[in-house]
């Protein structure tokens, strides 16, 4: 029987969860495809990936030319591909649905791990809190580092439960293997905060030695399921070492703080969770705020001060620090919420009191949130007329033609056409292809030799081409004629 | 119940989602398969009994341990000779929820019923009737209010929002209606044929015309019918250049209702030659 409380609970969980799915929708409320060029890089990815069937595939944005083998985000295209393959849905439908679902996970599953400390509502409230940009990315984008922040509760759940059980202990290892097989940054970002927790858990718990064992060979073990990344793609672990090793300055401008796109209240809560962390003590207390501080103070030093390598922990780094801050921002408002209850309770409006304080709190906060979510400026590589020209250069050409494409729209020609793009570059990889051919089309791709020399059948340029060797067939794109290539 | 319950529905989703694919109820479905059900099985298979994990716990590792088994079936089917498609997808999956399943089954029957967890569902509204229970009552209501809000909300993620733009899509294929054999060579004196091709996305009813010009003189006119908003026009059409001489510059300007400047223009070159 549900109980007034549990219907309170339940109203405000939903609430929560609808939440996410808009706050994940709102960068692409009054626009129907993926934003961000990394999102149309890992559906061209994953639509590869199905079409040959395994996992050593032809890049499609290199004109299929040179395989892709061991691609260090293998994890996410398949668990993208087989959703696509049991909903049987277009890639387009869930490409819009899966980033809302994902942030409603992530909010469910923070209220799942702080429900028992009794600040589960509170956190999942703020998970839904964290920002997305075009710079670090973030759940309202679909991409993996999104789908590793589930691992952050997911992990912490099953760690609790490993106090006392030998269970979850494999558990573990294999969520960060599946994870380092999906996004090998989130992975370390995870492993980093679960030995924090580990390590408080060990020399600060009173349970008995015995109790403990699970956790230690959890310690132990996690490091080793970083091997499976190595097995997978020992160059990509190696460059990454070495990045480590000889750090260079990052090619990018800083990371500004996000703070105001989360909004100040929720900043303040989580400066007052902070404190009472600190006063509460106990070692959860202080697995929670260690790691959070510490990956704070990377992402807002690593630049200026140290330069240490891989630069990808710095470009991503905020998020976890959102999502961190955010369980800290929930406990700070279920703590204010019991310290006023608490010190109202004799008054008789007191509770009634503190629950509308609190609320009001929760309201100006999601409306400062809004706010700075609309600050955001977002960028959209393709308009609605450029995607129904990909659609067609998919239907009426040849299968796995090769286009000679602005770098720009090449990452999403690749995935609304199904053919192959040379090239399809993000800075700052492959500034040089990307120079080049954008010459080669500013110059009006009179060189044919260019084109056959590259392979190709088709050139896409928005802008008008004089070369008599190609027929435009649908604006901006142009075929070579038979006998040419 | 709960374990036969995931298993009937990943039963149904194999053939819905090969025959079905991409029908609302395969989509839900293949959602719950994909997202959920791995995860579940696994749960219950490891932690059988009721006080092992709350119900949001274990709703939670069902979410998040899906995550972590569908990648990594599809990545040991990478090594297999079927590799990754729909079937061995399906199966593989299917195979892993039913073994997990089978695994926690067995489990719990090595338990007494108030061991064992089974999702109980006990809810009657015979406690929410009369005054005293008004307020749970509408709390109730509420609730599945917010549910249908938060469905709703994910269903209006799912669709598209239109976006704003008009435009007129036109497109020209070789005379067999396919990306090839366009004009090259033309004989003076014959004619070169193409399909061409407009489709009205202007969100009202238009009239299109299209004029064709070889080096710049007007060679053919061609007016489609009135098309109605996202209604198609093709059709083959000819022209004949009216001189000899190599990369004649072939336009196909696109003209909408009375419009007098054309808002769209396809070229080709041509080589005409001389019959003789």
């Amino acid at each position: 029987m549900l109980n007034r409380t549990s219907l309170i609970k339940a109203i405000l969980l939903f609430a929560i969860i609808a939440l996410a799915f808009y706050m994940a929708l709102y960068p692409r409320l009054d626009y129907p495809y993926p934003l961000h060029v990394d999102e149309w890089m890992h559906l061209g990815h994953t639509n590869e990936i199905l079409e040959t069937g395994h996992l050593n595939y032809p890049n499609p944005f290199q004109g299929g030319r040179w395989d892709v083998g061991g691609h260090p985000e293998t994890g996410y295209y398949l668990w993208f591909g087989t959703s696509l393959l049991a909903t049987g849905s277009t890639w387009l439908v869930l490409a819009r649905l899966m980033p809302a679902l994902v942030l409603g996970l992530i909010a469910f599953l923070a209220y799942a791990w702080g429900k028992k400390r009794g600040f589960g509502l509170e956190a999942a409230f703020f998970a839904t809190f964290i920002h997305t940009t075009v710079r670090f990315l973030g759940p309202a984008f679909l991409v993996p580092v999104a789908l590793g922040l589930v691992f952050f509760p997911l992990t912490l759940i099953l760690l609790e439960k490993m106090e006392k059980d030998w269970r979850p202990l494999p558990l573990i290892v294999i969520s960060l293997i599946a994870l380092f097989l999906t996004h090998g940054t989130t992975a370390v970002a995870v492993g980093f905060v679960l030995v924090i927790f580990l390590i408080f858990y060990l020399a600060l718990s009173r349970s008995p030695m015995r109790q403990k064992l699970p956790s230690l060979t959890c310690l132990l073990l996690i490091p080793f399921s970083g091997l499976v990344i190595f097995l997978w793609n020992r160059a990509f672990v190696l460059r990454e070492i070495q990045n480590i090793i000889n750090a260079e300055k990052i090619p990018l401008p800083a990371i500004t703080i996000p703070l105001p796109q989360l909004g100040y209240i929720m900043v303040a809560l989580a400066v007052i969770g902070f404190g009472f962390l600190i006063a509460r003590g106990g070692w959860r207390n202080y697995a929670l705020l260690v790691p959070t501080v510490i990956l704070l103070f990377f992402v807002m030093l690593y630049r200026q001060w140290f330069d240490v390598g891989p630069d990808i922990l710095y470009e991503r780094g905020w998020l976890y620090v959102m999502l961190l801050t955010a369980f800290i921002a929930g406990y700070g408002l279920s703590q204010l919420r019991q310290v006023g209850l608490a010190f109202f309770r004799r008054w008789r409006w007191g509770t009634l009191s503190v629950y509308v304080a609190l609320a009001l709190v929760v309201v100006f906060a999601l409306v400062q949130r809004m706010d700075g979510y609309a600050k955001e400026e977002y960028y959209r590589i393709i308009s609605v007329r450029t995607f129904y020209s990909f659609e067609w250069v998919g239907e009426e050409l040849p299968e796995n033609s090769i286009t000679l494409i602005n770098p720009s729209f090449g990452w999403a020609y690749v995935t609304i056409s199904g053919q192959y793009s040379d090239a399809s570059t993000a800075y700052p990889w492959g500034v040089d292809l990307a120079m080049e051919l954008s010459n080669f089309l500013l110059k009006g791709a009179t060189d044919t030799e260019y084109i056959r020399e590259k392979n190709a059948d088709v050139v896409y340029s928005p802008f008008p081409l004089d070369n008599p060797d190609l027929v435009e067939v649908r604006p901006g794109v142009y075929i070579l004629r038979e006998g040419e290539s | 119940m709960d374990l036969l319950a995931v298993v009937v529905v990943s039963l149904v989703l194999v053939p819905l989602a090969v025959f079905w694919g991409g029908s609302p109820v395969s989509l839900v479905l293949g959602l719950i398969f994909a997202l959920f059900s791995p995860g579940y099985t696994l749960v219950a298979a490891v932690f059988p009994k009721r006080h092992d994990l709350d119900i949001a716990r274990r709703l939670a590792l069902s979410f998040g341990l899906s995550i972590v088994v569908v990648p990594l079936v599809g990545f040991f089917l990478n090594y297999t000779p079927w590799g990754i498609g729909l079937y061995p997808v399906l199966v593989s999956l299917l195979v892993f929820i039913v073994a997990a399943a089978a695994v926690a089954w067995y489990r719990r029957r090595r338990m007494t019923p108030e061991e064992r967890f089974e999702p109980r569902f006990g809810f009657s509204l015979a406690g929410f009737r009369g005054r005293e229970h008004l307020w749970d009552s509408v709390l109730l209501g509420l609730l599945v209010v917010v549910i249908i809000g938060a469905i709703g909300t994910l269903v209006c993620v799912a669709r598209p929002p239109d976006a704003g733009e008009t435009f007129s899509e036109f497109y020209m294929l070789g005379p067999e209606g396919r990306a090839e054999n366009y004009p090259d060579v033309v004989v003076l004196g014959e004619e070169a044929t193409v399909t061409l091709g407009v489709v009205n996305h202007e969100g009202v009813v238009t009239d299109y015309s299209i004029v064709i010009t070889v080096n710049g003189r007007e060679v053919e006119r061609v007016v489609t019918s009135t098309l109605a908003p996202g209604e198609g026009w093709e059709q083959k059409v000819s022209f004949a250049p009216l001189g000899v001489g190599e990369k004649q510059m072939v336009q196909l300007w696109l003209y909408k209702g009375d419009e007098n400047t054309p808002f769209n223009v396809l070229r080709l070159w041509v080589d005409v030659v001389d019959n003789k």
